[in-house]
């Protein structure tokens, strides 16, 4: 329903419902604003957006006045552009204003007359937002005539005690848009104002600082303060940035899309965008990239080990060193290892140059160790996959070991959300976790108990209405729990199962995800597996394993092998089928062990030449004969396949560091010193072209059908029954050992993010090979 | 209908017998006025006092009746006498008059202030009625009808006077005629803003919803102001009868009372009234056989004044941080939760059970058009007669601050009318009448009716000043323009108080206040700064003697005037000597005193003490530090 309106004299017609500002914006009519914010519902309290309404003698404020029928409106009368202005002196009688009106402000830059480096913001000169601040552009536009309101700044301390990003109240402008966004959108409630009156401040509960507080460090927060109050500490003296890219996050299987900035050729941060996301990113995605990005650490060039030294040598002489060293290897004793969080494209001329270069299938990935037995069962139960989107609209959402407080910080707000609209959630997770809050139930698990558990389930589930065979065996108390939580799976219809990292890595993962996969069958729910890797399900479609072809197709299918041939217009030998299903990533003595982008655990006993290709130097276990630079996830072009299967763009947002070089281009160079062909490509575009004759899908932002993904794969069994030794408990310390999900190309991200460390100060960060040295034995 | 004629008739016999009382009956004011004055003192000094003499008597105790400045009150009714009150009463009194009634049949008639029988009882007893007191003869005592009169918990007497016939009136008419009758009687809001009742009334009772409630806004958070307090604490009946009406005009399913947590003798009365009523079956689902479900849950607020703003109550109801929300959508529209809210103000509830008795038109004579019925007022300051009182609309301030309050001692300066929010008005104004427009239209306004008298004695910048202080601490700190508006005008206030004033500094003062008039997100904000710019309009000399003379003609601000003795009227009595704390009052019996200034820390003690208006402020003659400030100019 259109109405009728007019704004400045203009007689215009807008959509009934509208507030005047969103009809002033429809026709370009522009009003300042500043506690407005895309997203956030109007909040009304800068009372910069006020206009003059006939017949109201005060001057509302535009974004939360509906407008009516026959409403004349004027946004910029001299009445107006003086209370704008009476209000911006107002707010800054509070805030520094130095350098605002500083006559000097323009030349200060160049001279530097006035500036003093002190701790304490004094002016917008020594302030980290100079410059994209939305204060300046206001005092800019609407204009300061005279000053003369008495002044009286805060005082407060600045907080520095968090990691990640700084407080400054002291520049605070109470726009409310941080608190608004963590409350409503983010829903994690830890901000709000605290005191009345003119000690109004942004707090959290009881004055705790934000890891108290149970802050995800999601950064939403900081991404929408106007002013210096809420500032990156690695970011507080880059100034405006130059550019922006949208690129993909290559943190998790999610995927969340996000724009990184950069300055000066050098990635400054990382900001939202929409999807999956739904506007905010993990604390992954928003602080861990500059300082992972940046790190002083990062290979620049290549070398090769002198005893105990390295040299770096041209890139010349490495590939010729490589390719030598790779020519006297016989196919069998050659061995790949590519990270699972590699491109498709990496992924694809890795498996191409080890079956068509080395003639062999000794292709892995370090995933397959992480999902031990339950590599096999993995691939069955990714056609029940479904978007993260789709929980708000689930009825009933069974979290397994999902913990929701840092990594997967975007899915909470979407499962708070569905609870709301009245979803049932249920958590099984061994640990008190932040879902546990906002779960209908949770049950917790000990040591042990989860897969019995899971049994249960599986065949209550299977069961429907009559009772399994055993069922009085189970305790009472257990036996109530299960049924609680299988009564809201059975009567929905729309029911999502999210397996987080404690089932997805469990030490009996296979009899786990098979549970669970009947579970699925028996309720029709959508099953999503949190993989911390981003481009799992892309390692599999890309057949980075002996197991697979490219396709997912199985590498015992001897019509694709041929179909292979042909279109690689080269031999290769057919795959011997003795070994699929082991965990030993590479069995035989090998001459060659080319490791790209992480290494293998156990340390060095063999005699092999290994090449180490990644972004940062090998862990000390591992001693690499020749080291290559790789372009790191923000410097190259490529794409992922998340765990729905969506094929998501990752862009270059800065030139490779140093004389780093995506991984395709390396493997592409060896194969052409070794006078191979069939690795001409020029661009990743390229790459793309090829792998679209062999897999139909693959375009960007399609979806890859993953239930016709394994439809030619062979069977393969592994699922052993696993029986608690009589429901005693037993007396053996259980220390769960996982490689957690903050783990990207072999490190955890706290080797080069500070602040990463902070966040999981229970947690030992060592490496396997650590452990290996101290002779632990670990059960994962 | 039967179930009502039962429970009344029971509390009619009940009530017979009182009026037909074969044993004394003493009477005592317990409300927060009287207990403020000693009252609790004296009830126990009464029930020693019959156990001592062997006397059975009821004691019955009351709300506030009205005349405060009589407190403590105590009323006996003799066996075929009438109630007679005497007022002021202390231990000592109490036990005399209870010697004098119970045992010597003396009635003490110069003691005694008023009677409560016919006008026949005049010439017999040498007392006048109570309700001819010059205080009490010119108000309109309707919805303070029962208050002082009956036990507040006791809910038969309440029932014996009519109580709930109002409802069962609109339960027999049905929602529309209910609201007819509100509208038929032109009632308005009585919580400040004035607006039409039954309009807000029609708004949420056309909202289709399965949840609606009705809210009674008992958060009188003004300084100085106890209208509702003394409603619910003398008669809280009359309140619960109006939200039920309410409830079934609009069909609600649950009511809340939002009292604020420093009125705890309003939230027992009303705990205690509404267990009675579901005793009585007045609450809970099928009321008195009716197909009408209805509960109410009392609510105490936390100590902000924002919470008595509709919104912020609804915040504050909900759980959350009590901030005014943005209108629209209205309360009536989208309330707690989401779901249509009638919010109403105690009075306006209390008025309600009178206007479903007899019928809107009979509201309609008092007051005059479009401000009809009557109002309660709390009448305080520098008038002989403080208390609380109900006058028809209309009346005038001087009416008000003479006919009833008995005008001031000192010569009037001000009356401020509407609490914090309201404005100051001069002797120019006394004629104005008492009503939403003519309040409005002079700077100031009505609000729920505070009404402050003062005196010469008053600084009224300092009063700006103050209730500027006091909003600004109660400022819920969401919008700037309140925000900071207030805390700049607090700042310049102290600047001017202090000594330091300058003439921009009216200016600034003007400019932040006509800001926040304009901008300001609730009302709150928007009517904060009428102390600031009424006395700005009306008392102009006085802001220009503090910045340009540095002298505070009342008196008031330390720094801006010295005490002095004026040798012709000092009488050397020796009482200032008596209460000076350091010695800077000198003097011998009978010869006149002096004052050394350098010694004087300002504590006032001599200028209450004396007795001859013996001392005065003058301009100050202290050397003068000018705290200048750093000006940014352009």
């Amino acid at each position: 329903m259109k109405v009728k309106i007019s704004i400045d004299g203009r007689p215009l017609e807008v959509d009934s419902g509208l507030t005047i500002l969103q009809a002033a914006r429809q026709y370009q009519i522009y009003i300042p604003t500043l506690c407005d914010y895309q997203g956030l519902s109007p909040h009304g309290s800068c009372r910069l957006c006020i206009v003059e309404v006939k017949g109201n003698n005060k001057t509302p404020a535009s974004c939360t006045t509906p407008i009516e029928e026959g409403m004349s409106i004027r946004t910029n009368t001299p009445l107006l552009r003086h209370l704008r202005s009476d209000i911006l002196k107002m707010m800054l009688s509070e805030h520094p204003i130095a350098c605002l009106l500083c006559t000097e402000r323009d030349t200060c830059d160049e001279c530097m007359v006035t500036l003093r480096k002190a701790s304490v913001i004094t002016g917008c000169s020594s302030c980290p937002k100079n410059n994209q601040c939305e204060l300046q552009n206001l005092v800019d536009s609407i204009g300061i005539i005279g000053y003369n309101y008495p002044i009286r700044y805060r005082g407060l301390e600045v907080q520095r005690d968090d990691p990640f990003f700084d407080r400054d109240y002291n520049l605070c402008i109470h726009c409310a848009r941080c608190l608004r966004i963590c409350e409503n959108i983010h829903l994690s409630g830890t901000l709000t104002y605290v005191n009345k009156g003119p000690d109004t401040v942004v707090g959290t509960a009881f004055g705790r600082n934000h890891l108290d507080a149970g802050c995800s460090f999601c950064g939403a927060c900081v991404e929408v303060c106007p002013t210096g109050a809420l500032t990156e500490k690695t970011r507080k003296w880059d100034g405006a940035p130059d550019d922006e890219t949208l690129t993909t996050c290559p943190y998790c299987s999610v995927g969340c899309q996000m724009w990184l900035v950069s300055k000066n050729q050098q990635v400054i941060g990382s900001l939202s965008s929409q999807l999956p996301g739904d506007g905010h990113l993990c604390v992954k995605g928003k602080f861990g990239i500059v300082e992972f990005a940046n790190h002083p650490d990062r290979l620049r060039h290549p070398s090769i080990r002198l005893g105990k030294t390295s040299l770096n040598i041209s890139w010349e002489s490495a590939i010729s060193h490589a390719a030598e060293k790779l020519s006297a290897c016989m196919s069998q004793q050659f061995g790949m290892l590519i990270s699972a969080s590699s491109t498709n494209e990496d992924l694809y001329i890795a498996q191409k140059f080890t079956r068509t270069v080395m003639g062999s299938h000794n292709i892995t990935t370090p995933a397959r160790q992480y999902y031990g037995q339950g590599f096999q069962v993995i691939p069955s139960l990714l056609p029940y996959t479904t978007s993260v989107v789709d929980i708000e609209n689930a009825e009933t959402i069974l979290c397994l070991g999902v913990e929701t407080r840092y990594a997967q910080s975007i899915l909470e707000s979407r499962l708070i959300r569905a609870r709301e609209k009245g979803a049932t959630i249920i958590s099984i997770h061994p640990n008190p976790h932040n879902l546990s809050a906002h779960a209908d139930l949770w049950l917790q698990t000990n040591g042990g108990e989860d897969v019995e558990i899971l049994k249960w389930l599986a065949e209550l589930s299977h069961a429907g209405n009559d009772v399994p065979s055993n069922w009085n065996k189970v305790a009472t108390e257990l036996a109530g729990k299960l049924e609680k939580i299988i009564a809201p799976l059975s009567k929905s219809s729309q029911s999502i199962i999210l397996v987080g990292n404690h089932y997805l890595q469990h030490p009996n993962n296979s009899y786990v995800l098979s549970a669970i996969k009947k579970i699925a069958q028996s309720f029709q729910a959508k099953v999503v597996m949190l993989f911390p890797q981003i481009n799992f399900t892309g390692s599999l479609l890309m057949g980075a394993y002996r197991e697979y072809f490219p396709g997912g197709v199985s590498s015992s299918s001897k019509k694709h092998l041929e179909f292979l041939r042909e279109k690689w217009d080269k031999g290769i030998p057919e795959c011997p089928t003795n070994n699929f299903g082991e965990n030993e990533p590479i069995e035989q003595d090998l001459r060659v062990l080319y490791m790209i982008g992480d290494t293998i655990p156990s340390p060095r006993t063999r005699n092999e030449f290994v090449i180490y290709q990644n972004i940062y130097p090998a862990n000390q276990l591992c001693t690499p004969d020749l080291t290559l630079p790789m372009a790191a996830f923000s410097e190259t072009e490529g794409s992922y396949l998340n765990h729905q299967g969506r094929l998501l763009i990752s862009r270059p947002a800065v030139p490779s560091i140093g004389k780093a070089m995506p991984s395709w281009k390396i493997l592409c160079q060896i194969a052409k010193a070794f006078g191979a062909s069939g690795f001409d490509f020029e661009t990743v575009k390229d790459i793309q072209s090829e792998i679209a004759q062999l897999i139909n899908e693959f375009q960007p932002d399609c979806k890859v059908n993953l239930t016709s993904f394994m439809t030619d794969s062979t069977e393969i069994s592994g699922s052993k029954e696993f029986s608690l030794n009589g429901g005693k408990p037993s007396n053996t310390f259980y220390l769960p050992t996982h490689t957690k999900e903050h783990t990207y190309l072999g490190y955890p991200l706290g080797t080069w993010v500070a602040g990463m460390r902070v966040l999981y100060p229970d947690e030992i960060n060592c490496l396997m090979a650590d452990l290996m040295v101290e002779e632990i034995k670990c059960s994962s | 209908m039967n179930e009502y004629k039962e429970i009344r008739e029971k509390a009619l016999n009940q009530w017979e017998e009182l009026a037909n009382n074969s044993i004394p009956i003493i009477y005592l004011g317990t409300a927060s006025c009287g207990r403020a004055a000693g009252a609790m003192n004296v009830l126990k000094t009464i029930e020693e006092t019959l156990e001592k003499f062997r006397q059975k008597a009821h004691i019955i105790q009351v709300g506030c009746i009205g005349p405060c400045y009589l407190e403590p009150l105590m009323d006996i009714q003799l066996p075929g006498k009438p109630r007679i009150s005497y007022a002021n009463v202390t231990t000592q009194k109490a036990e005399k008059i209870l010697q004098a009634c119970l045992k010597e049949n003396d009635l003490l008639p110069k003691l005694a202030v008023g009677h409560f029988g016919e006008e026949s009882f005049n010439s017999q007893s040498g007392i006048q009625r109570f309700f001819d007191l010059p205080m009490l003869k010119p108000q309109v005592r309707v919805i303070l009808r029962n208050c002082g009169l009956i036990d507040p918990e006791n809910i038969d007497h309440y029932l014996a006077l009519d109580g709930y016939q109002g409802f069962i009136n609109a339960l027999e008419s049905g929602p529309e005629k209910v609201i007819h009758e509100v509208k038929e009687s032109g009632l308005r809001g009585r919580g400040g803003a004035g607006f039409s009742t039954y309009k807000k009334w029609e708004i949420c009772r056309l909202v289709e919803s399965d949840e609606k409630y009705v809210v009674c806004n008992a958060d009188e958070g003004d300084p100085g102001a106890f209208m509702n307090r003394s409603l619910i604490e003398g008669d809280p009946h009359a309140v619960l009868e109006g939200l039920l009406i309410a409830a079934f005009a609009v069909n609600a399913t649950q009511g809340y009372i939002y009292v604020r947590a420093e009125y705890p003798l309003a939230v027992q009365r009303l705990k205690k009234a509404i267990s009675q009523m579901h005793q009585k079956g007045l609450l809970g689902k099928n009321i008195l056989g009716y197909n009408f479900n209805f509960d109410i849950r009392v609510m105490e607020g936390a100590g902000a004044f924002v919470c008595g703003e509709e919104t912020a109550l609804i915040a504050s109801i909900e759980g959350e941080r009590g901030i005014p929300r943005p209108r629209p959508p209205y309360p009536a529209e989208s309330g707690i939760n989401g779901k249509p809210t009638l919010i109403n103000n105690t009075e306006t509830f209390g008025i309600l059970p009178n206007i479903l008795r007899n019928g809107g038109n009979w509201f309609q004579q008092y007051g005059s058009h479009g401000n009809t019925g009557t109002k309660t007022f709390s009448l305080v300051g520098k008038v002989r007669h403080t208390g609380l009182i109900e006058v028809p609309l209309g009346m005038t301030l001087r009416q008000i601050v003479y006919d009833i309050g008995g005008g001031t001692e000192k010569p009037f300066k001000a009356v401020q009318t509407g609490g914090p929010l309201g404005g100051c008005l001069s002797v120019a104004h006394l004629d104005t009448p008492v009503d939403y427009e003519s309040m409005r239209s002079s700077g100031s306004i009505m609000g729920s009716g505070g009404l402050i008298v003062m005196d010469e004695s008053t600084c009224l910048v300092d009063l700006a000043k103050f209730f500027l202080k006091f909003f600004r601490r109660e400022s819920c700190g969401n919008c700037n323009s309140c925000r900071i508006g207030t805390r700049i005008m607090v700042d310049t206030l102290e600047k001017i108080t202090r000594g330091d004033g300058e003439p921009r500094d009216l200016a600034i003062l003007k400019s932040v206040a006509e800001a926040m008039q304009k901008t300001a997100l609730c009302g709150g904000g928007q009517t904060a700064p009428n102390p600031i710019l009424t006395t700005l309009r009306y008392f102009l000399s006085e802001y220009e003697t503090h910045i340009h003379e540095k002298y505070c003609p009342a008196a008031i601000c330390s720094r801006l005037f010295d005490y002095q003795i004026i040798t012709d009227k000092c009488t050397g009595c020796g009482r200032c000597v008596k209460v000076c704390s350091t010695g800077a009052i000198q003097g011998q019996l009978k010869e006149p005193h002096t004052l050394d200034i350098s010694r004087c820390i300002k504590c006032r003690l001599c200028y209450e003490t004396c007795r001859f208006d013996a001392i005065i402020g003058v301009p100050t003659k202290q050397p003068y530090f000018n705290e200048s400030l750093i000006e940014l100019t352009l």
